[in-house]
């Protein structure tokens, strides 16, 4: 096994596109929060939240259809906290994210702990088994890279397209890009600027608890302390990386997921002298770089972080 | 945030963060509470600054 053969095996394609489903819906998440104006600093909490919940919802007997539905709920609760925050009364939008994030990250732990007091090996829930699509998986190779996947990572890319759909093709999406951009002329227009960003930050949140969601009910099946582990700060990352477009954030999760899977294989490869902690740093410090060389040209949606107060003059 | 931008307010803060995490501690050991609750009670403390920020900036005038 060497550094070039690793991309000609199916397990690491199978491998990249897992590892991007939590990435594409936290990203999308962000992306729609963002372009309706509010950065939502909050995600890295609200994964916990949604792998918290989803997998506290099937532990406790819920289906696991039903569990997505549940999180999606738990994260648009924790999107209307951040919106009543910043949109309402207009306060910072960094201190609050942050905030957002410490309160739902550690109410997560502290219920978890509450509801199971003394386990020191996390339990096991029957998670999502990989759905294989019938004759769109007798493809070689392909089929078995791309169509034998969790259905939530089926989802994530629905969800792509119907967050395209919105944004570009509806009333409503004209109105939340307006917002993103120009708050006041959005209102001259007789748009609820308030309505509209709280709604966008409501169903961008729901979009990353259900992200956080898939790694504790399909990708692995219990919930460990710390398991979103930086995931919530990168698809901030990759949201600049794709110039607030969903096309593009779907291409860049799949990328950082690409290198991320990458660096997992690389450690096995026999005969480096590297410690392992040099590959783990390795898709960060790739994100760095495509960051520099990227966010230069990056257009970003003019109004945000701007809280948009009625009847002030800017 | 909670020290307003004063040197000595971070002190203050400091001391009172660090009182929540020694009581969460010996709550946790006493008491069989998670500690994590430490850091609940310091969120919402932050998210309750914010908006005591907000609030005075407001003045109520009379007439």
């Amino acid at each position: 096994m060497d550094y070039i053969s690793i991309f000609f095996e199916v397990g690491f394609w199978v491998a990249t596109i897992r590892i991007a489903t939590s990435l594409i819906f936290g990203t999308l998440g962000e992306l729609v929060c963002e372009r309706a104006g509010v950065l939502n600093l909050g995600i890295e909490g609200i994964m916990t939240l949604g792998a918290m919940g989803g997998w506290m919802w099937v532990y406790m007997g819920g289906g696991l259809w039903s569990a997505v539905l549940f999180v999606a709920f738990l994260g648009a609760m924790a999107g209307l906290v951040h919106s009543g925050f910043t949109v309402y009364l207009g306060l910072s939008q960094h201190v609050t994210g942050i905030a957002l994030t410490m309160f739902a990250s550690s109410i997560s732990y502290f219920s978890f702990r509450m509801m199971l007091p003394n386990v020191t090996t996390p339990p096991k829930i029957d998670a999502f088994t990989n759905y294989a699509v019938p004759f769109l998986s007798d493809i070689p190779i392909v089929g078995e890279i791309l169509f034998v996947q969790s259905p939530l990572t089926y989802l994530s890319l629905l969800m792509v397209a119907v967050v395209i759909y919105i944004m570009y093709q509806t009333p409503f999406g004209l109105a939340m890009r307006m917002v993103g951009e120009n708050p006041i002329a959005a209102e001259a227009q007789g748009i609820n600027v308030h309505l509209v960003r709280t709604i966008s930050v409501m169903m961008g949140s729901s979009l990353m608890a259900i992200g956080g969601a898939f790694l504790t009910i399909s990708a692995f099946d219990a919930f460990f302390f710390g398991m979103i582990n930086g995931r919530g700060w990168i698809c901030v990352a990759l949201v600049i990386f794709a110039s607030w477009e969903p096309k593009k954030a779907l291409f860049g999760a799949l990328l950082f997921a690409g290198i991320d899977a990458y660096q997992v294989r690389l450690q096995q490869v026999s005969g480096i002298d590297i410690p392992y902690q040099f590959f783990l740093m390795a898709p960060y410090v790739l994100s760095i770089i495509a960051l520099t060389l990227l966010a230069r040209k990056a257009v970003y949606p003019k109004a945000l972080l701007i809280p948009f107060r009625r009847g002030e003059r800017h | 945030m909670l020290a307003m931008l004063h040197p000595l307010g971070v002190v203050a803060s400091a001391i009172f963060f660090a009182g929540i995490y020694v009581g969460a501690d010996s709550m946790s050991q006493g008491m069989g509470i998670p500690s994590y609750i430490a850091d609940v009670i310091v969120a919402v403390s932050i998210l309750m600054v914010l908006i005591s920020m907000l609030l005075v900036r407001y003045r109520i005038i009379k007439g």
